[in-house]
Order: C-alpha cells, then structure tokens, then sequence
C-alpha cells in the first residue's frame, strides 16, 4: 500500500504533536461560544489536555496489548470496522477544517478586506494538498523545522503582551453553568485529543510504540501548556466582553502589541507565520484522517485519497460561508458537537480490547 | 523555372533538400514513441580473442572503422623473428616513444625458440615487455576499451590472450588553481580533465591505505571511465551498492562529465536544488571522503561529485575550516544571512509594497513612492525585470575571459543601473533591493545552490505579487516541504535540522576543530570514528 508514511524519529513527532495542539488550542477556538458568559477558557484547556493525555495513555495502552504500533491495530480486525473508523476520520476533517477556517476569517476581516474566501482558498488548497501528497515523513520534518521559528514568536508575542497586560481581565469566571462548564471541557478535550489521535492514525511510521507513546506524552504537553499561556495571554490582554464578539483573536492581540511597539511592524508577518503552522497542522490531520480510512476500507493508494479529502475539506469551509443556511445548520452542529464524532468510539476500542484479554485470560 | 514551379507544388522532400525525417524506416509511428525511454545502441563487442591473428586484424579494422580512422595503427612485427604478432593503439592517446622502446625493439630481440605460441603471452609480459603495468586478456570488449583509453594491445598468432600494455601518453592540462572556488587560506590546486591526476591529487591528501579508487565505465556506450573514491570501512556499504547500480542503469548515448552523471543517478530529477556537491578543489572532495561520502571522479571533467549531501554542504566553504572558529562563525552567520535576503527579500518588499503598506513606516513609503513616480512598469514587473537583468549580467559575466567578464559585471552593475535609473525604468529602491539580492546570492559558496535560490526567489516574487504575505507564506511552506522531502542518495537533504542527527553539525555557527570527531552520523557511515 502506498500510504506515503516513511519513517519519522521521535523529535519530529514531538514537533508535530506540539503544534497541532498549539494551533487547535488557539486558533480553533469559535471566541463567540467561549467567552459568551465569562472566561474560563484558560482553565477549560489545562483539564482538556489532561484528559486528552489520559485517552492518548489508554489507547497507546491498548494498542500495546495488541501488538501494533497505530490505532488501525485497534480496529483493523473488527467486524465494525467502517464505524468505528468513519466517525474518527470525519472527527480528524472536522479538526483540520477549523483552524483554516478561523484563518479564512481573519484573512478576509483584517487582512484581505472585500476580498471573497474563494479567492483565499485557492492560495490554501494546492499547498494543502502538496503537504498531504508528501505524507508523513514530510509533514513531520516541516515541523521540525518550523516548530522553532513558531515557538519564538509565540514567546516573543507573549512577552510583550505580558507586559501591558491586565490580570483584572482574567475575571468572572462564570461557575454558575455546569452544562456549559462540560460542552467547554469536551470542545477543548476534542482539540487537545486530535494531533494525538492523528499520531496514533500515523504511528507505524514512529521507529518504536515507545517512541510514540513518548512523542504523544511530550507534544501533548508541551502543546497544551503552551496553549494554556498563549490563552492567558490572550484573557489578560482583552476582556471577555471584547473577546466574545472578536474573531480571531490572536491577530487581534498582535496588532495590540503593535500599537504598543510601534517600531514592531511584524504582525502581518506574524500573522502568517502562524498561519503555516495551521496549514500544517490542517494538513496533519487530513493526511491521518485519510490513513484511517484507507487502512480501514483497503485503498491501497492514498493519494487520489489525499486530494479528495484536501478539496472536501476546502469545499465545506467554503460551505459555511455561501450555501444555504439550512447545510450551514447541519455543518455548524457538527462543528459544535464533533468531539462526539471522536470520542465516542474511543470507549469501544478500550472495550473490545478489554473483553479479548478477559477470553485470553480464560482461554490460556 | 520549371523545375522550380515543379518544385514548389511537390508533396514529397524535395531530391536535393536533405532534412533529417522524424520518422525514421523500420520505426513504427506512435503518438507516444517520443515518450520511449532512449535506450543506447551497444556496439557488437562481445567474444574473446580469437587464434587467428588476421581475424582479430580483421575485427579490429572493421570496429575501429580503419578506411576511415587513419588514426588507428595496426602495426604488425615478429616477436624473436619468428612468431607474428599485431601491435595496435590510436595515434595520439598512445606514446609512440615508449611502444617502440618497450615493445617493439625487446619483441625484436626476444628469444622465443621452444615456447609454444599459446605460452607466448605469459612469456611477453613476464621476460619481454617492460613496461610498468601490463596485463593478459582475453575479453574482446576489454581489448577495445583498452585500446579507446590509450593502451596497446599486443596480439599474437596463435594466443588466446592479447597482452595489453599501459602507454598511454595524451596531453593534459597541468595541475591548476581553482576558478570558481577561490580562497584565500586554503590550498590553491585544482582537478584537472585527467583522472589519473585527479587521483592522484586525492592521493596526496588521503595518506591512507583504506582509501580507495575504484575504477569503472560510467555507463553508455561511450565507457566514460570514472572512479568511485571513498574510505572502506568508514563509507556505508549500502550507499556504495546504491551508487552502483544507478550508475549500471545509465544508458545514455552523451559523453559523460560530473554533471551529466548527477542528473542520471539522482532521485529528484525536476527539483532546481542540486543532489550532489561539485567541486573542483580537491581538499574539499579529500575531506568529504574523510566523511564518510563518496567522491566520483570522470574522465575529462575537472570537477568531483560528492555525495550524498545536505543543505549545509551547499552552504559551506572550503575554508571555513581554515579561519579561527569565532571568524569562521561570523563569515557563516553572514552567508546564511546572505542566502536568507537573497531568497526572501524581493519577494517581501513586493508584498509589504503591493498589499500590506501599512506595515512599512510613512517614512519608507514615501521614498518608495518618490522613486516610482516616474517609472512605467508595474512594481512586480519591474522587480522580475531586474532580477532577469541581474542574472543576465551574471551569466554574461561567467562566459567571457577574466577581464572582460568582470568589465561586463561593472558596466552591468553600475552603467546599466544608473541609466536605466536615469531613464525611469526602474526605481532606486528596487534596484538597491536587486542589488542586496544579489550581493546575498554571491554568498552562498556553490554555483548549483545560487542558481536553485534564483528560482524559488522569482517563485516567490510571483507569489507575492498576488497574494502579498499569504502567497509568500504558502510559497514559502510548499518549498519547505518540498526540501524536507528531498532526499541526496537515501540522506534527508535538510539534515541533521529535520530529522535530527546525534551528531550536531552546525549550519549556523562553526564548530571547533577539536570537536569534530571522525564522520558525519547522517551519512550513516560503518565506523563513527573514522
């Protein structure tokens, strides 16, 4: 099969994991539902990645027992398969297609004004693709190499916010609503889990299921406590009144450290910097979403895979802007409640590893 | 007239206008043929040296095509007054002094009574001939290529074997100091068009006795010798079986030079960015051979390939291990500078120009605009028109002798800038733009490298001039991973930064000499240490 997976060490994986946790944690947050009645989203993301590390440690536990090295040694030989394995890939497009689309938005708000997304998408999607094609040999050294580059903007951004910023933002933090304390929780939870289960599509191109299980253990962390101070960050820097009716927050924080600085004319270039990291993290989880299916329905090339995957997940952000409200409806819930999409079959996995080590245990 | 009429309502080719036909006889017309792999035809040189020494005359003057190559020499002797034997060699790659001194007059007065003619060559080579090398073959196809390379071979009636003698004496360039490769603390030789010299020069550098010169054909039917130099025991065995057998499935009809044999054997043939260092300093190919690569030598080329090779290979100098390791850093620091500005900066200044202004001060802007007022062209247009200019100059510069070359870059650089400046063609702040362009491309150390930077540096101008940041970025990301995925000979090109590797060879800063410890790890060499 050509699943374009090559080989990858552990720094790589680590680079990947980190980012795409980074980029989901920040840059796919919809502001308007998260600091709607307060800000707690700085706490919501610390306990997500917590919980997102313990499913990464379950799985990995797992998919050790059976002797594999991916998540595809979970559900390579269940009679569900298609199942279990649609729901997840559809969760990873769902994962990649908000980041770009939260960028889509700031581009044509603040950078591009008057200027149609299609015209913007069509910059986005061969790069996407080419990312995808390459596989994930490619995908894990691009961010590498990035990953530094990234990080010390992100620092040095959160340096200078830190200076000018206000701790009296960081409040209220609305305890009142379990309800919308839990849909936080599971929206973070999801994010924070998708890079790992995107390593896990991936895994049999880590040199070892340690290496994996430590790429996933590292990135994650790393990942999240980055994301948990670039959300502090940003709550210190604006209000939650302000930052409800903000899209894209974070150029928005940029620019107010620009206006602060002014011999800092950076922000755009900032801006798109970032920018690469999504794409690459987009395409992360697009290239994982399609290892699953294709391992799970028996393509045996992934690139034809690759480009439809790439132009459907272009197409649906596309969707969200021009079709009619009622697909906008259907997309927008699935949106809002895809972490069931990738946490509901997590359960079976476990169970069905759990129940063939009970029959083995009678068995020997 | 008549004729002229006839000939000009005629469907067919006119008798006396000869043109080459596409569609050649016994070739079957297809839509797809052009897309056919060239094979290269193999000459009939198969068997083995034949008893009769007027077939194997036969033979030689028919391959050879002797009514029309008077200069090949058949020279036919008895050796001891008795047996007939055949001396053959090409006039002017062999030495006439040393066939007549160490050949024909000991064969003359050679004894050869009671030794049978099949013994005869054994007898030659070991009491006759003496000459320094000199062999038994009976290949025929080795019998010919000796005689291409210089040798002669002596056949003798009734032998199954001819004995080829080393004479060769063709005139070579002497040894040199590099033309593009110059440094002002390093060793000032350069390789020459002759392999055995290049070797040679190798030699005196790698005192070793695990150093070795692996002679072969490059493949074709030209049979361009090359040598294959490396360290056994330190190179990897599977890199020198790879290189093999890409080097046996060349089937190319072109003479060969270190270039040509790149674009052969590489993996990624339609990426600007080079898969093999060429360098004609033998110090540089001696100390990539010390780590653990290969270096490959062609006859008639005076360049060596090394390989495999990373981004930091391109980006080194020969003597950046000669100067102080806080001056060595330094130069790096600016070199990498240097190739950062020269890929990124006309493309940034034109998005920054076109679609971000507010990013540049008021104080910028204005001068951007003062200075284009007058200029016609569109910024991206004049910006890709200079650069073209600035490659235009470059290239002439390159193909004409030393003085005038440098005349072309002065009149190019000052003359043509300022006039056209003058005649509001272009505008100061692009040409000042241009030029630091420029400046940074000449800092990069290797010619392949500086002119790869060029295209990803026009891509981007492209880029850029549509979609401002956003095309430089995903421009920027797509070559990125682009060479990510590149690979020189099974070695990521973007080594040891992405994948990592435990030995850390710095791009950015020089490490100290007493650091370095044996081979690189990447090239996954047999013994760390070597």
């Amino acid at each position: 099969m050509n699943l374009r997976l090559g080989a990858f060490g552990r720094q790589e994986s680590v680079s990947l994991v980190l980012l795409g946790t980074f980029v989901s944690g920040c840059f796919a947050i919809d502001t308007n539902a998260v600091f709607r009645d307060g800000n707690r989203i700085y706490l919501v993301q610390g306990i997500a990645t917590v919980l997102a590390l313990l499913l990464f440690e379950l799985l990995t536990g797992a998919i050790r027992r059976r002797g594999g090295n991916a998540l595809y040694a979970l559900i390579g030989d269940a009679r569900w398969k298609p199942v279990l394995a649609v729901p997840l890939s559809l969760a990873l497009l769902l994962a990649a297609m908000q980041p770009m689309e939260q960028y889509l938005c700031a581009i044509t708000q603040y950078v591009f004004v008057e200027t149609k997304q299609t015209v913007i998408c069509l910059y986005l999607l061969p790069c996407l693709t080419l990312l995808v094609l390459l596989g994930a040999e490619t995908l894990a050294r691009t961010a590498r190499l990035m990953l530094p580059i990234l990080l010390l903007s992100v620092l040095v951004t959160l340096a200078l916010v830190a200076a000018q910023g206000r701790t009296y933002r960081l409040y209220p933090i609305p305890l009142s609503d379990p309800l919308a304390w839990f849909e936080q929780i599971a929206g973070a939870t999801y994010r924070a889990f998708m890079p790992l289960l995107a390593l896990l599509c991936i895994g049999d191109g880590t040199q070892t299921p340690n290496a994996l299980k430590s790429a996933g253990r590292l990135g994650g962390l790393l990942g999240g406590g980055l994301a948990v101070a670039a959300l502090f960050g940003l709550s210190i820097t604006f209000s939650y009144a302000q930052l409800s009716g903000m899209p894209s927050a974070f150029y928005r924080m940029l620019v107010e450290v620009r206006a602060e600085n002014p011999t800092l004319r950076l922000d755009r270039a900032t801006f798109f910097l970032w920018m690469t990291g999504a794409i690459l993290v987009s395409a992360f989880y697009l290239y994982a979403a399609c290892v699953l299916f294709a391992q799970s329905f028996g393509v045996r090339d992934i690139r034809p895979l690759g480009m439809s995957v790439c132009a459907l997940a272009v197409t649906l952000i596309l969707v969200l802007y021009y079709d009619s409200e009622t697909t906008q409806a259907v997309l927008k819930t699935l949106y809002r409640d895809a972490w069931l999409l990738a946490l509901l079959p997590v359960p079976f996995l476990l169970i069905r590893t759990r129940k063939e080590r009970v029959v083995c245990g009678v068995s020997s | 007239m008549k004729k002229a009429i006839r000939d000009l309502f005629r469907f067919d080719q006119p008798y006396r206008k000869f043109e080459l036909l596409e569609t050649e006889p016994k070739r079957t017309p297809s839509f797809f043929a052009c897309r056919k792999p060239k094979q290269a035809k193999e000459y009939a040189i198969e068997g083995t040296v034949d008893r009769d020494l007027k077939t194997n005359r036969k033979r030689l003057f028919t391959l050879f095509r002797g009514a029309d190559n008077s200069d090949l020499i058949l020279r036919s002797f008895l050796i001891g007054g008795r047996v007939k034997a055949l001396a053959v060699c090409l006039n002017g790659m062999a030495d006439a002094k040393q066939i007549g001194a160490f050949i024909l007059r000991p064969a003359y007065r050679a004894n050869v009574d009671g030794i049978p003619e099949k013994s005869l060559p054994v007898f030659l080579k070991e009491r006759v001939l003496s000459m320094q090398e000199a062999e038994l073959c009976a290949d025929w196809a080795t019998v010919v290529s000796a005689i291409t390379e210089g040798r002669t071979a002596v056949l003798i009636d009734g032998a199954k074997e001819a004995v080829l003698a080393d004479t060769r004496g063709f005139v070579s360039r002497p040894v040199g100091e590099p033309q593009n490769e110059m440094t002002i603390l390093g060793p000032k030789e350069a390789f020459t068009e002759n392999l055995r010299t290049n070797v040679t020069l190798l030699r005196r550098i790698l005192k070793r006795p695990d150093f070795v010169c692996r002679f072969r054909d490059a493949g074709g039917t030209n049979r361009t010798k090359l040598v294959i130099a490396y360290l056994d025991g330190t190179v990897n065995p599977s890199l020198l079986q790879e290189l093999e057998r890409r080097l046996d499935a060349i089937a190319s009809n072109d003479p060969m030079t270190v270039g040509r044999v790149e674009q052969l054997i590489e993996e990624y043939t339609y990426l600007p960015m080079p898969q093999m260092l060429k360098t004609e300093r033998p110090d540089r190919a001696a100390a990539a051979v010390l780590d653990g690569r290969i270096a490959l030598l062609v006859e008639g080329c005076p360049l060596a390939g090394v390989l495999p090779i990373t981004l930091g290979t391109l980006m080194e100098s020969g003597e950046d291990t000669d100067m102080r390791q806080p001056v060595g850093t330094i130069v790096r620091l600016i070199r990498m500078t240097g190739a950062l500005l020269s890929t990124y900066l006309p493309a940034y200044f034109l998005a920054l120009a076109l679609h971000h202004p507010g990013q540049l001060s008021s104080e910028i802007l204005e001068t951007v605009i003062s200075s284009r007022s007058m200029v016609f062209l569109p910024l991206p247009v004049e910006m890709i028109f200079l650069l073209l200019v600035f490659q235009l100059v470059r290239e002439a510069g390159l193909r004409v002798p030393g003085a005038v070359g440098h005349a072309i870059g002065i009149i190019g650089g000052l003359l043509l800038g300022q006039a056209a400046v003058s005649a509001n063609i272009v505008s100061t702040v692009v040409l000042i733009i241009v030029a630091l362009t420029g400046l940074g491309n000449f800092a990069v150390p290797d010619y392949s490298a500086q002119v790869a930077i060029a295209y990803y540096r026009v891509a981007l101008c492209i880029a850029a001039s549509f979609g401002g940041l956003l095309g430089i970025a995903v421009t920027g990301l797509s070559t990125t991973a682009v060479l990510a995925s590149l690979k020189s000979f099974g070695v990521p090109f973007l080594t040891p930064f992405a994948p990592v590797a435990a030995h850390r060879e710095h791009l950015f800063w020089r490490e100290r000499i007493q650091n370095r410890r044996g081979a690189s790890d990447w090239a996954n060499p047999d013994r760390r240490r070597a």
